[in-house]
């Protein structure tokens, strides 16, 4: 009986100690240490896949169209350096839309198909801003309600597991965009209310018909990003955007990851020969964000 | 009278035979000089802003620039003036026909977002009213709110319309009609 007692209370103790050590910090003392250590990086490489799946059904017809991203990039803040490359594919027609850029001495490369073209850059600082993925993607989680659920090794590193979701108006914003995405490739047409922008997001259903779910693993020697998930879903009806329509039903997901590497390792990133000779570009925007449906392969 | 109108017939034959060889060398000029501008068409494409592809099954293989989103024209027809971003300019066409209209009102891509440009009203109202700038991330693309020093944020799009609250609808249609 004593033996069995004692079981219970030591089994006790190891428990309280595993939350103890799951809640070693709290979650803002964490977010500000994250941001902090965001802020003084030299160097790292990342790599991020998405994938996106959106169905569309009414009386008639059922079709999908479902497309996969990926993306690799190396960061080097000290000599304001940088690159990534990125592949799309459409998964039903298997075809393929490859691009990249490349940041290095003050000029912007970028690679589309074969194809190289020099961007003209006045602002370096932002150019080099737009190559940094860690500080938006940390900024995501300050604006989120984020719990820590855990610890976990990552990597072989010890890392604080975070789940949440992100603030009113950042989860607005995201669901605005993925119910515009979901629409560019649809068989349907876009409602007039979406049109001619009349559609107040806040009368629809659209908060209760969505989810996004942020989960994030932190180490806990030096409190950097090692991996952030980001899983959003939305349906889309007549009833939810409250608009007289005949009936349709749209379901999009978006499952994104995003992993971080060598922080501070040493990094070569050098143009390739072959984008030396290129033609002078003007403007542009990043295709590199190329939001899926929006441009096909 | 019958060699008379042989001879009119033999000269009327001469001229249209000199005709003939002008159009002909005509054409093969022509097509020459297409065949040589595909760079060029390549770097007027590029040079605007777009996509320079040559993808099977599209366009007969002959290249084309692509717009943002789904909208394409001929390559040497876009550098040539014939077709445009003018379809593209108010807004495309999905693969199933139907419409999607731009919206360029956002003062965003103007003002701040273009290096070496004055920064856009949007942007000064953050920043005087003691904001800053942040970048957020979404799987759409990194978007900007103004954080302000109560920790409340908003979004551009309200800031430079005087809208309070969040609009961040507003800027998604922006942001994906970009650029």
């Amino acid at each position: 009986m004593k033996f069995n007692k004692l079981l219970v209370m030591l089994l006790a103790i190891l428990a309280t100690a595993a939350v103890v050590s799951a809640q070693e910090v709290g979650v803002d003392q964490l977010k500000q240490m994250m941001e902090k250590s965001a802020g003084n990086l030299t160097t790292y490489t990342y790599s991020r896949s998405a994938e996106s799946d959106i169905r569309y059904s009414n009386a008639s017809l059922k079709t999908e169209f479902d497309a996969y991203k990926a993306i690799d990039g190396k960061v080097d803040l000290v000599n304001k350096a940088g690159t990534w490359s990125s592949k799309l594919t459409d998964e039903e027609s298997r075809q393929v839309l490859t691009w990249g850029g490349y940041f290095v001495n003050g000029s912007e490369y970028w690679k589309e198909g074969q194809n190289w073209t020099k961007f003209t850059v006045n602002d370096t600082a932002r150019i080099m801003q737009d190559y940094n993925e860690i500080p938006g993607q940390v900024n995501l989680i300050m604006f989120s309600d984020m719990k820590i659920v855990g610890s976990e090794k990552f990597q072989g590193q010890d890392s604080y597991k975070l789940v949440g979701s992100p603030k009113g108006s950042i989860y607005d914003g995201i669901v605005g965009l993925q119910l515009l995405a979901a629409y560019f490739p649809a068989p349907f047409q876009l409602p007039a209310k979406l049109k001619n922008r009349t559609l107040d997001i806040s009368s629809t259903s659209l908060m209760n018909n969505s989810h996004i779910v942020l989960t994030a693993w932190v180490s806990k020697d030096k409190s950097l990003l090692e991996r952030l998930d980001i899983n959003s879903s939305l349906t889309i009806t007549p009833k939810i955007l409250n608009i007289s329509s005949p009936d349709f039903r749209i379901e999009s997901n978006i499952n994104e990851s995003t992993v971080y590497n060598n922080f501070g390792s040493p990094l070569k990133i050098e143009l390739p020969k072959e984008a030396q000779n290129t033609t002078y570009r003007r403007v542009g925007m990043n295709w590199r964000w190329a939001v899926f449906g929006s441009v096909r392969p | 009278m019958k060699n008379r109108l042989n001879s009119r017939k033999s000269r009327l034959l001469v001229v249209g035979l000199f005709i003939a060889v002008v159009l002909i060398a005509d054409v093969v000029t022509v097509a020459g000089q297409g065949s040589s501008s595909s760079g060029s068409d390549r770097t007027y494409c590029v040079s605007t802003g777009y996509l320079y592809r040559t993808t099977p099954g599209v366009n007969g293989g002959q290249p084309i620039c692509q717009f943002s989103e789904n909208s394409w024209c001929d390559a040497n027809a876009f550098a040539t003036g014939k077709c445009g971003a003018s379809t593209s300019a108010n807004g495309f066409y999905n693969r199933y026909g139907n419409y999607y209209p731009y919206f360029n009102d956002y003062p965003y891509s103007s003002g701040y977002s273009y290096p070496g440009q004055t920064p856009g009203t949007a942007v000064d109202a953050c920043t005087s009213s003691g904001g800053t700038i942040s970048s957020v991330h979404t799987p759409y693309g990194d978007v900007d709110v103004c954080k302000f020093p109560n920790g409340r944020t908003m979004d551009l799009y309200g800031l430079y319309n005087g809208i309070q609250g969040d609009n961040w609808y507003y800027y998604a249609y922006n942001f994906l009609n970009a650029p």
